[in-house]
């Protein structure tokens, strides 16, 4: 391959990414802001109860919903910073190139567990939509509005551990 | 397939890809996934963990943790952390070993409002050992109490790790909450005992030094003003569980906005700060929950393969006491935390744990100190507790591993007392429940 | 021979899954060499509220279930519990054939019922109650079936898991529940001190199978399958497996010496009533009116 080809490659690579990492800011922000609203929900059904005698009880199953939401959508961003907890005691003893091989696997193997299981989350997403599925709660909603959140998120988890794997045979420093 | 076969192929593999560095979670949503696969009929098995993670997570009983996480934040950006060690530093008079009763006492303080001891540590770190370095504290008074008396954190509430032990072991929240108060204060007077002792006996150790003189209307007015204020804030978190005005949950959010209000009457709370508090109490909720989820995809692919029965008949026919088979999982858990975070020994030991105590008879708010204690010992144990690592980065410059390692036995020969006291007498933990439930 | 992995609603060492073991005992002995049920157990391995799907799934093969648990997938199901009549009354309706149907459309195998027609439901309180009255903006954990009646009275309703309950009730996040009389007063102690009675619904318990299994086995072993449980051991079944529990369960009450608020006559058929009605209410909305008034006809005079 020609290395402008090569370069030109690489700046395709440098936009895409780009994106997906405003995707996965706009989502952390958002689960963030989930946060807040989950915890003034909850706030507002004491409150509720304590001076005006009702309650406002399906705040608990939504704020067990925000949780759901929250974890999935944050969760690509952590693992672009790095910031998931992991056990580095082996590759911090390794040298320089084992250590780049064995992070690059690592992605590489997180890549594709997510991958198979954003291919069945999303089967079992369309299922529950098709066959109308509900939660077996007080407000019952739908369920696949609940479980589409997975696939979105396994999809760019995947993404997010294959540039892992990239930029660590490049060599370049993947944490900002 | 013999169910300890099971058992060693699917923890083997587990800490096989924690080893190699594959984030916790990953690792475990691997494991399941594969072994969903295996066990659990093929691809059907793969569709139900599907269903099953996020029927896992959608349980407003971990709730709590995000909120506990929104209380540390705020109280660490908006400095409120800061005032509290400002009036410590007022009402702590001349004394030997001052700043190293200052770290135990702000440990104590900071632990009412946050849920995990990362914060303390760092905070307490680099407030308080520049000071230390300059009055000629040696090392094992300096490192020492903050590592120790940072690990409070999780054992007075709010905290996010008794709450997930909650979650995962099926105890009572509110009762697990009231339960290890006793004990973490018993922990805080063991920790300034030793000061107290060392000083007295090697009064090199902590050097005592002229401080300015604080009038006593100056000592009462920052005690009302930073002091009293986190009395209000420990109120909306353990008083409305006392008071059975709300759930743990429910508690969660009201120290939250209480924390907030309070740092807003303080004038401390900006937007940029506040937006921030909120975007890392978020990604910290977020690294922890994803953990949660997929643990208990893996607790139930364990309960699935026949595991957990297999290995709870095995321990009820061991041909030791009771107590010792106690005394043992306690003790597993203090190992484990030398070479493992909180977390994933939490997740890993606890669906095997519990449903042994609770047959050999044991009261399961009982273990769950233990175990909490236990876990808090391994934080801040050699070689990898992860408390120690925090502590090297805010040390002053020069500091070793070693150093430290020196710094936290005493420290951890104090938690091993508090886990023999409790272990000892039981009613340290069920005389305090019983007074607050019924 | 045919292993199918089974998982109940409940775990296995509480008293209520006796039942369930005559069950399982019933069918390896009658079909000992053809089919092998193993019992793997209870929520510690799937959550209740998703033991429906897992079946659908094909990660498990059989599902010993409530019949609210799982209204979700199969919105019908729920009707199973809306009933005063016996097991006997039912079987001759023609409603379990149609059950089957229902199941089918989404997916499922309904193989019968493990019934339990003498489990009712009282309502349990944990302050003093003297009239129906005192239900009015009360927080009431329900099952989803119960729901519509509790809010008919004026609660606030509320579904968490059964293990939840005793917490919620001590912490006064609730102040009663709906449950059957068997089987935790002993653990409850004084946070429930009044129940209101007679019982209303009837307890049943679905056994659903995965298609793909129940497709695996000859025309004629399904045959007989499907015959003996519904026509032979659910009868069994049904007058057998709980009279110790029922009697156990009384005993319990009245030991913890709970406080009964007696409906009579009229007061009591107007309640009976209005918990038929309220819920099948729902039903028409939740099934369509044609539906709902079909099953209505089969199970409720
Ligand atoms: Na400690
Ligand atoms: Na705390």
């Amino acid at each position: 391959m020609s290395s402008i080809k090569m370069s030109r490659l690489n700046d395709w690579m440098a936009a895409i990414m780009r994106g997906v990492s405003a995707v996965n800011l706009a989502l952390a922000a958002l689960a963030a802001a989930i946060l807040v609203a989950a915890t003034l929900m909850v706030f507002s059904e004491i409150i509720s109860r304590l001076l005006f005698n009702r309650s406002l009880m399906w705040t608990v199953e939504v704020s067990g919903y925000s949780l759901l939401y929250m974890t999935f959508l944050g969760a690509p961003f952590l693992l672009e910073k790095n910031r998931h907890v992991a056990i580095d005691l082996l590759a911090g003893a390794l040298p320089a190139t084992p250590q780049k091989i064995l992070t690059a696997l690592t992605n590489l193997f997180g890549a594709v567990i997510c991958l198979y299981f954003a291919w069945y989350a999303l089967q079992v997403t369309i299922d529950q939509y098709q066959h109308g599925i509900r939660v077996t709660s007080v407000l019952r909603p739908q369920r696949y509005i609940f479980t589409a959140v997975v696939p979105l998120s396994m999809l760019l988890l995947t993404i997010q551990f294959v540039a892992h794997a990239v930029h660590s045979l490049r060599g370049t420093s993947d944490a900002e | 397939m013999e169910w300890w076969m099971t058992l060693s192929l699917i923890l083997g593999a587990l800490m096989f890809l924690m080893i190699i560095g594959v984030p916790v979670a990953f690792s475990f949503l691997a494991v399941n996934v594969v072994g969903a696969y295996i066990f659990m009929g093929g691809i059907p098995g793969v569709r139900q963990l599907v269903v099953n993670s996020t029927g896992a997570l959608t349980s407003f009983t971990l709730v709590p943790i995000a909120m506990f996480m929104i209380m540390g934040e705020v109280m660490f950006r908006s400095g409120i952390a800061n005032d509290l060690m400002d009036t410590l530093d007022k009402w702590f008079g001349k004394l030997r070993g001052r700043l190293a009763f200052m770290a135990v006492g702000g440990g104590v303080l900071f632990s009412t409002l946050t849920g995990n001891s990362m914060g303390s540590i760092a905070l307490l770190g680099s407030s308080l050992t520049p000071e230390m370095e300059k009055r000629g504290y040696k090392k094992p008074m300096s490192l020492g109490p903050i590592i120790g008396s940072s690990g409070l954190a999780i054992m007075i509430p709010p905290s996010a790790l008794a709450v997930l032990l909650g979650v995962v072991g099926e105890l009572s929240i509110s009762r697990i909450l009231i339960a290890i108060i006793l004990p973490g204060l018993i922990m805080a007077v063991l920790y300034a005992a030793y000061i107290w002792i060392r000083c007295t006996v090697q009064p090199s150790v902590a050097p005592t030094f002229d401080i300015p003189y604080t009038p006593w209307p100056e000592k009462l007015k920052s005690g009302a003003a930073n002091i009293v204020p986190i009395g209000v804030v420990v109120f909306s978190v353990v008083g409305v569980i006392f008071l059975g005005w709300a759930t743990p949950t429910e508690a969660a959010a009201s120290g939250a906005v209480a924390t907030v209000l309070l740092a807003l009457f303080k004038r401390r709370l900006t937007v940029r700060k506040f937006g921030a508090s909120m975007f890392e109490s978020s990604n910290l909720s977020v690294m922890i929950l994803l953990i949660v989820g997929t643990a208990i995809g893996f607790s139930q692919l364990l309960a699935f393969t026949g595991v957990t029965f297999g290995l709870m008949n095995a321990v009820m026919s061991l041909d030791i006491s009771p107590r010792m088979i106690v005394l043992m999982m306690i003790l597993s858990v203090v190992l484990l935390g030398m070479f493992m975070g909180p977390l994933p020994i939490m997740l890993i030991t606890l669906p095997i744990y519990i449903p042994v105590v609770t047959q050999l008879g044991f009261d399961p708010i009982w273990f769950a100190v233990l175990f909490l204690i236990a876990i808090e010992t391994g934080a801040t144990s050699p070689p990898v507790g992860a408390a120690l690592f925090v502590m090297k980065g805010v040390a002053p410059k020069g500091t070793t591993m070693m150093d430290i390692y020196r710094a936290a036995i005493p420290f951890l020969i104090c938690d091993f007392m508090a886990l023999i006291l409790v272990f000892t007498f039981p009613q340290i933990v069920t005389w305090p429940v019983e007074m607050m439930f019924r | 021979q045919q292993q199918l992995r089974v998982v109940s609603f409940i775990p296995q060492a509480i008293p209520l899954a006796t039942g369930f073991q005559a069950f399982i005992d019933g069918i390896n002995d009658e079909f000992a060499g053809e089919v092998q049920l193993n019992w793997i157990g209870g929520p510690e391995v799937i959550n209740p509220f998703d033991l429906a799907d897992a079946v659908r799934n094909g990660a498990i093969d059989v599902a010993l279930i409530s019949p609210s648990y799982y209204s979700g997938t199969v919105p019908a199901s729920t009707t199973n519990n809306l009933s005063m009549k016996t097991y006997e009354e039912i079987r001759g309706t023609g409603y379990y054939e149609r059950l089957d149907e229902l199941h089918a459309d989404r997916g499922l195998k309904f193989w019968g019922e493990i019934p339990a027609s003498e489990i009712g439901f009282n309502i349990w309180l944990g302050d003093e109650i003297t009239s129906l009255d005192d239900i009015r903006g009360k927080r009431i954990r329900v099952f989803p079936t119960a729901q519509p009646f509790l809010e008919a009275m004026g609660a606030n309703t509320t579904i968490m898991p059964i293990g939840e309950i005793f917490t919620a009730m001590e912490r006064g996040v609730i102040d009663g529940f709906v449950q059957g009389n068997q089987g935790w007063a002993p653990q409850y102690g004084d946070v429930v001190s009044h129940y209101v009675s007679p019982q209303f619904y009837r307890a049943g318990f679905n056994v659903l199978v995965n298609q793909d299994a129940w497709n695996r086995m000859s025309e004629d072993l399904r045959e007989r399958l499907q015959t003996y449980l519904r026509d032979d051991l659910a009868y069994q079944l049904e007058a057998e497996s709980w009279d110790q529990y029922l009697a156990l369960g009384e005993q319990e009450i009245e030991e913890a010496g709970y406080v009964e608020l007696r409906l009579e006559g009229d007061d009591a058929e107007d309640y009976l009533n209005q918990s038929l009605e309220t819920a099948w209410d729902l039903m028409r909305e939740d099934l369509g009116e044609d539906l709902a008034n079909e099953l209505m006809d089969m199970l409720v005079d």
